[in-house]
């Protein structure tokens, strides 16, 4: 290595060393200290609102009008053990049962065993 | 420097330790915001609930009118406000995966006719974050007809990604590949490693532009996939999918298969039978939450080329516990086990060259395991460490074990499969991290992390019994029996840290960070590490820009230096296990003679001390914007340059100029020889091959290795949420990727022949890259038919066609290069030709039933609707070469886009 790479690559580790120290006091001196009070936006800012500035915060719109949302929602019957009680409840345990052992199964019967492992 | 590392852990402890707080947060998001009243006062003490799939948790906003909800696991939520004397207020938020989501409220007064107001959702702008990402969503993945069991496959629907390569880089090993944090790849080259059932995803978010100092291991992209898990309600799904050969078309005309008779017929689905089931609730409400999902995939299918049959069956079986032993206690487990049962599989042939008698079969079976622990510190501070890993191998026997034969005359390869190839791996890792949010001269997200990877590599290569490897014949006539084999081990050791900061002053946010990567290769054979390389420093810094000060819309910039992975692949020629490459000659009467040379001696290749790893600097300027409540614009510049490749060369390696005959140009053209092999043969190197001089015979420099590879990108996303009745995502890329070194394939990189002589290392050799797309076009669209209860979704896929260039295949004789990759020259600058621009539309109808809150799907994938037939890749060796008996000529196609085939599947959502 040359004289002048290893003063590089020391030089890159010192400061890489300075900012990682510089770094690690800056958290602790941190407190949750009170936010100065937003200033008046920059006159960029006020032209691009004046494009782009959407309801985000101001329409009241109805999250239940995406189609989503019968679909997250929870089903109250299927919150508690009970559910393995319901119709519902034993039907989903016999499709898991048979899905799940046909898999075990075919991990048993459709496995190709390499002659190095045999 | 192994002092100076450790030194640099225990300041990065320290400091973690000290701020009281951390967290990884690759795996969840922030939430934060403002309350204020109607006059833009601050609001303090107001109580804010998040609400989500497990569980509620509350806080109060500060003296600010501030509120932080960290470590929030990727899904929509409910962030609802509370204090008396203001009408409570509720938005829809959506958490992804190291986002911060921002939701500012203004409160109006209390109204008796209201009891609560229901805003739109929040922007899903980050104004914070420099990075430019895209986020596949399980609501996607169950609109859009796609379906892929790897990230890799999965990556290709991104914008900016195609054949896996990601904004230029290397396609087969330049990206990371997370599950739920476990590295899935490949430790010896970098490609995907493990498989999974696409039904287990919740989201993949897609990064690497512009990433933070916690990323790494990359110089493409990062994918990030989460998977499901169980909530407080127990919910389901059982899915099948069918197809077979009679559903599908025949796109295969009489002028391509007159170019190419051994293509057969179309690359289709003989038969698809696939099946999930999968259900998650909870163990104990909002305390404990089970995930479990068991699937069977069974593919027969017809690839494209000579093959005709090919056949994977794969179960896999998934678990997953979620323990919250308290309100800021996470704990995650989860574990997956599955096999890959191949054959059918092409091994050592090129798949436009091989048969079905030159097939493997493959026995791969594998375990994943996952664990994390998660700490929140309040709103101020986060804390998680994770163990990961995977332990698997796979196994290729060949169907017919004899040795095949090549004819250098013609290019044909024919007989048996010839070796064998045994791959074990391991993998296991550790992060740590810890983040801290503080408030000082701005506000801080301050993140130190720290991980440990050990990664195993065992591979073998052998000839299938005392046969050998293959019969050298030229027009004809036996020459030589080669042998040759190897049996490699190598351990990759990495120790990364990281320190980073998102600072923010007004609208104004700073990303600084910096990222040390150190390195060893280690060889259990010597004890020893053989690959040493430089420590590998990664500064991140990026600027971000609120530009309305609503979180609507940000302008970024951002230069940072990303290192590639660990790969054994570097260095593992550096180590014991390279067999004698011999010829044992033939006779002229076609018989073996007992005349055994050694060709090139099983050498332990050296490796140079002073060895930097690949590395990527890239700048990028990004401008995002929220357009509506849910359409949302990304405009991205990319500029990415690539360097530190490493190759091997032969050092001390003499070359004469010899006349060569460019059958393509019919001009004569400098070729060089390789003089003086009696003295140079074991001087095999491993080095940055840039720089690295061609010798004459004089002693005076040819031509000294300049690797390069740079990409240009312009990128425009325009992106509607899945969760709307109308959903779409849409994309233009026009970009450019050149350069000496492809981004294809891996011996250009990885221990191949490239740099040996200037006949492939400079010869033609600059130019645009075999995944260089000028132009692409994707777009996904799914549509909710009112009252019908029926869903039409579609994706459509427009790129430019793959370069391309002839080589011309020559002599031993001529060069006197051992292998036949050493002889092949590209007879026009690299990717002068370019394939047919490739087009293809897939189509989804899926028809709904529900029943209370079961909803029952049946639907019909239709994919390349058009049964578009567009070559995309084609036979290069020039003037032709012959497959399976064949003549194929030059510019013959060898790949053609699969036919149109209609797959129906049935699932059940409760």
């Amino acid at each position: 290595m040359t004289e002048s790479a290893s003063l590089s690559r020391s030089a890159c580790r010192g400061l890489a060393l300075a900012l990682c120290i510089a770094l690690a006091p800056v958290p602790v001196l941190a407190g949750e200290r009170p936010r100065p009070a937003p200033s008046d936006p920059p006159k960029l800012a006020a032209a691009m609102s004046k494009v782009v500035d959407r309801d985000l915060a101001a329409r009241p719109t109805r999250v239940t009008e995406t189609r989503r949302t019968a679909r997250q929602q929870s089903n109250p019957a299927a919150d508690s053990p009970a559910f393995f009680k319901t119709k519902t409840g034993i039907l989903v345990l016999a499709v898991m049962a048979v899905g799940t052992g046909y898999a075990i199964y075919s991990t048993q019967n459709d496995r190709i065993t390499s002659p190095g492992k045999e | 420097m192994r002092r100076f590392a450790h030194l640099l852990a225990v300041l990065l402890f320290g400091a973690g330790m000290l701020s009281t707080v951390g967290l990884a947060q690759t795996q969840t998001g922030t939430v934060e915001g403002t309350v204020a009243d109607p006059q833009g006062g601050v609001l303090p003490g107001v109580t804010i609930t998040l609400t989500g799939p497990q569980g509620s948790q509350t806080t109060v906003t500060d003296a600010e009118g501030r509120f932080r909800f960290v470590g929030v696991q990727p899904a929509t939520y409910t962030v609802k406000t509370d204090i008396p004397g203001f009408l409570p207020q509720e938005s829809e938020v959506t958490v992804g995966m190291a986002r911060t989501s921002t939701v500012d409220f203004t409160l109006r007064l209390a109204n008796v006719a209201e009891t609560v107001e229901v805003r739109a959702t929040s922007s899903a702008v980050d104004v914070k974050s420099t990075a430019t990402e895209t986020s596949i969503s399980n609501d996607l993945l169950t609109d859009i007809p796609i379906y892929s069991s790897t990230s890799t496959g999965l990556l290709n629907y991104a914008p900016g990604i195609n054949s896996s390569s990601a904004y230029g880089a290397q396609g087969s090993y330049g990206n990371a590949l997370l599950m739920d944090g476990v590295d899935t790849r490949d430790p010896e080259g970098g490609s995907a490693w493990t498989f999974f059932n696409q039904n287990l995803i919740q989201e993949i978010q897609i990064g690497g532009l512009g990433a933070a100092a916690e990323y790494g291991g990359f110089t493409g992209a990062i994918i990030n996939t989460i998977t499901k898990s169980g909530t407080n309600a127990y919910s389901g799904l059982f899915s099948i999918r069918y197809t077979n050969d009679s559903l599908a078309s025949d796109n295969l005309d009489d002028e391509i298969l007159t170019a190419n008779p051994t293509l057969g017929q179309a690359a289709v689905l003989n038969k698809l039978a696939d099946y999930t089931v999968q259900m998650g609730g909870p163990i104990k409400r909002d305390k404990a939450f089970f995930f479990g999902s068991v699937q069977r995939y069974y593919a027969d299918s017809n690839p494209s080329g000579p093959v005709t049959t090919s056949t994977d069956v794969s179960p896999r079986l998934n678990a997953k516990f979620t323990i919250q032993a308290s309100p800021t206690d996470t704990l995650i487990l989860g574990v997956q086990y599955d096999q890959y049962n191949l054959d059918g599989r092409v091994g050592y042939w090129p798949a436009s060259q091989a048969t079905d008698r030159q097939t493997v079969e493959e026995d791969a079976p594998e375990w994943v395991w996952n664990a994390q622990y998660r700490k929140i510190f309040g709103s101020t501070g986060l804390f998680e460490a994770k163990f990961t890993g995977y332990d698997g191998y796979y196994y290729l026997d060949p169907v017919d074990p004899s040795p095949f034969s090549f004819d250098g005359a013609t290019g044909e390869y024919s007989g048996g499969g010839g070796g064998l190839y045994y791959a074990d791996r391991g993998r296991n890792q550790l992060q740590v991290s810890f983040t801290k949010y503080a408030e000082r001269f701005g506000s801080h997200s301050f993140k130190f992390g720290a991980e440990i990877e050990r990664s195993d590599v065992r591979s073998q290569y052998q000839p299938y019994g005392p046969a050998g490897f293959y019969d050298y014949f030229y027009g004809g006539v036996p020459y030589y029996r080669v042998r040759y084999g190897y049996d490699f081990q190598g351990k990759n050791k990495r120790t990364s840290m990281y320190a980073q900061d998102q600072w923010s002053v007004g609208r104004f946010t700073m990303n600084l960070g910096l990222r040390l990567d150190h390195m060893r290769g280690h060889s259990p054979v010597l004890d020893e590490d053989v690959y040493t390389p430089a420590a590998a420093w990664g500064p991140r810094l990026g600027v971000a820009y609120d530009v309305t000060g609503r979180n609507t819309s940000v302008l970024k910039a951002f230069w940072g230096r990303y290192y590639e992975g660990t790969a054994t692949g570097f260095f593992t020629a550096a180590t014991p296990g390279l067999q004698d490459y011999t010829y044992q000659y033939y006779d002229a009467d076609g018989n073996l003679t007992d005349d055994v040379e050694v060709i090139i001696p099983g050498i332990v290749y050296g490796i140079h001390d002073d060895i930097k790893h690949p590395r990527t600097d890239e700048f990028s300027l990004a401008y995002e914007i929220q357009l509506t409540n849910t359409l949302r614009l990304t405009a991205s510049g990319i500029w990415r340059e690539t360097g530190n490749f490493i190759n091997n060369v032969i050092e001390g390696a003499a070359f004469e100029p010899v006349q060569l005959t460019n059958e393509y140009t019919n001009q004569t053209f400098t070729g060089y020889r390789w003089a003086n092999a009696d003295e140079s043969s074991e001087n095999f190197t491993i080095r940055n091959t840039e720089g690295h001089q061609y010798i004459d015979t004089n002693g005076n420099v040819i031509a000294t290795a300049d690797p390069n590879r740079d990409y240009k990108g312009l990128m425009l996303v325009l992106n509607s949420s899945f969760r709307n009745r109308l959903g779409y995502q849409v994309s233009y890329v026009l970009s450019k990727a050149e350069g000496n070194v492809d981004n294809s394939g891996f011996g250009v990189w990885l221990g191949g022949t490239t740099w040996n002589s200037p006949n492939t290392a400079i010869i033609n050799a600059q130019g645009e890259l075999t995944n260089s797309r000028r132009h692409e076009f994707k777009a996904y669209v799914s549509y909710q038919v009112p009252r019908v209860d029926v869903m039409i979704g579609a994706n459509y896929t427009g790129l430019s066609g793959r370069p391309y260039q002839p080589f011309g295949q020559y002599s031993n004789s001529q060069l006197n290069l051992p292998f036949s990759s050493r002889r092949q020259i590209y007879l026009t600058p690299r990717g002068s030709l370019r394939n047919d621009a490739f087009h293809q539309l897939d189509l989804r109808l899926e028809k709904a039933f529900r029943i209370q809150t079961n909803r029952f799907g049946v639907y019909a994938d239709i994919t390349n609707l058009f049964n578009a037939n567009t070559v995309t890749t084609r036979q290069t060796r020039y003037p032709n070469t012959t497959i399976s008996g064949e003549t194929v000529l030059f510019d013959a196609p060898t790949v053609v886009q699969g036919a149109r085939q209609i797959t129906f599947g049935g699932r059940w959502m409760f």
